[in-house]
């Protein structure tokens, strides 16, 4: 009888772990199996401004020819079988020491150099170009039907804009927005995006360059091979900078890398790392400067 | 019937706060401004609203927006220590021309509500002055 029931309750714990604790276990490894992944991707998308990207000390193989639709346009996307398709992101600031700031800009890049108040960190969305100097990578969605595209974000709030590339003129009477409007036209092989009606809620880069809504965004997208995207942006805001000025870098395609949720909750107190100490923060404005 | 369009008004003022209030993240001066100037020890203190923008070359605006308003005439900013000049035209009970200069600092330039705080000098009265951008 005694050893009949150690056996029903032996089986009764093998079941309970099977049935609660396992599928814990599983999802708890999950993020931990996600991160190298991520750090990796990221890293490729740095190592990109200045080359392949880490592969030891072997040269990288050549790259298949840029990828192409029927009328022979570049497919900045995905092509169909591919399991993902994300572009690597960059280096995190788009100035340097030769951007024309207006005097009052370089002050307030300073200012917020020494105080952070970094936006992301209140969930604000990435703002135009920098989508593309945010960590993770974005993905360029395709629709040439509906002659548009959408570009998707995954760190930052992990939004989206999207690319009208039927010729409609930007409208006249703009809201400003964090992704303002966006229209983009083919010249040759690169696809130029000018993009409007930008509010000033966000840092066009991680070094917290000043903007106004005078901001007018011009992108070129370049697929110079298959895993290849040479990025060009011409910054143009005379309410902030002497001069327009611009920046290049190139991304690095992963047709392996799916698009991942990645979560930002407002009212978030936590990111130490982010905005320095605790206390030091001023959380009173439900709107970041 | 009035209560109706004054419900709508109403809602299309909230709009145009709304948008106004969105706005208002670029130029450190860039905003809408409440506050009061006054002699230190007077019992009354004056309020002040003011509005001001950034053209991408000069900061231009207006004082208490309403009936009893005036330009600004000259608005500058120094960004090394944040200090911030004013001049305008205000006009005085008789209305004649009662010529205005203040001189303030800038601070908590980080919070969306920040500050300037100075000397006003309004006509023959001086006094001090506070700001907070709403």
């Amino acid at each position: 009888m005694r050893r009949y029931l150690l056996l029903v309750c032996s089986a009764l714990m093998l079941g309970f772990v099977t049935v609660f604790l396992a599928p814990s276990l599983v999802k708890a490894q999950q993020p931990q199996d996600q991160a190298p992944q991520v750090q990796g991707q990221e890293q490729q998308g740095r190592g990109q401004a200045g080359g392949r990207g880490g592969r030891g000390n072997q040269p990288a193989p050549p790259s298949k020819p840029t990828p192409r639709w029927p009328d022979g346009k570049p497919r900045l996307g995905a092509l169909p079988g591919e399991r993902g398709g994300i572009w690597g992101s960059c280096c995190g600031t788009l100035a340097n020491d030769q951007t024309p700031f207006q005097p009052w800009a370089k002050a307030l890049l300073d200012f917020r150099r020494a105080n952070e108040m970094e936006p992301h960190t209140r969930c604000k969305p990435s703002g135009g170009a920098r989508q593309f100097v945010t960590p993770y990578g974005t993905e360029f969605v395709e629709l040439p039907d509906l002659k548009r595209m959408f570009i998707f974000d995954i760190g930052g709030p992990h939004t989206f804009r999207e690319i009208f590339l039927d010729g409609r003129p930007h409208p006249k009477d703009l809201v400003p927005s964090y992704y303002g409007h966006s229209t983009g036209r083919w010249e040759d092989d690169t696809l130029v995006v000018e993009t409007v009606g930008f509010n000033e809620a966000f840092w066009i880069d991680r070094a917290g360059s000043p903007h106004t809504e005078k901001l007018v965004f011009t992108e070129r997208f370049t697929r110079t091979d298959y895993d290849t995207l040479r990025y060009e942006v011409t910054v143009d805001d005379p309410g902030a900078y002497t001069a327009p000025w611009s920046r290049q870098f190139q991304m690095r395609w992963n047709g392996n890398q799916e698009l991942f949720e990645y979560v930002c909750q407002e009212n978030n107190f936590a990111p130490l790392l982010l905005v320095g100490e605790q206390g030091s923060v001023d959380r009173t404005s439900a709107i970041v400067p | 019937m009035r209560l109706k369009a004054a419900f709508v008004l109403c809602l299309l003022a909230s709009f145009v706060l709304t948008a106004t209030g969105i706005a208002q993240e670029g130029h450190p001066l860039t905003g809408v401004w409440y506050g009061d100037w006054g002699p230190p020890n007077a019992k009354q203190r004056n309020h002040l609203t003011v509005q001001m923008q950034w053209t991408g070359k000069e900061v231009t605006g207006l004082v208490n927006p309403g009936p009893d308003s005036y330009q600004l005439k000259l608005v500058t900013l120094d960004s090394s220590k944040w200090t911030v000049h004013i001049e305008a035209d205000a006009k005085d009970e008789k209305g004649q021309v009662s010529k205005v200069v203040a001189d303030g600092k800038l601070e908590n330039i980080g919070s969306y509500n920040r500050t300037i705080t100075g000397t006003w000098t309004q006509g023959n009265t001086k006094g001090t002055f506070t700001l907070k951008r709403d």
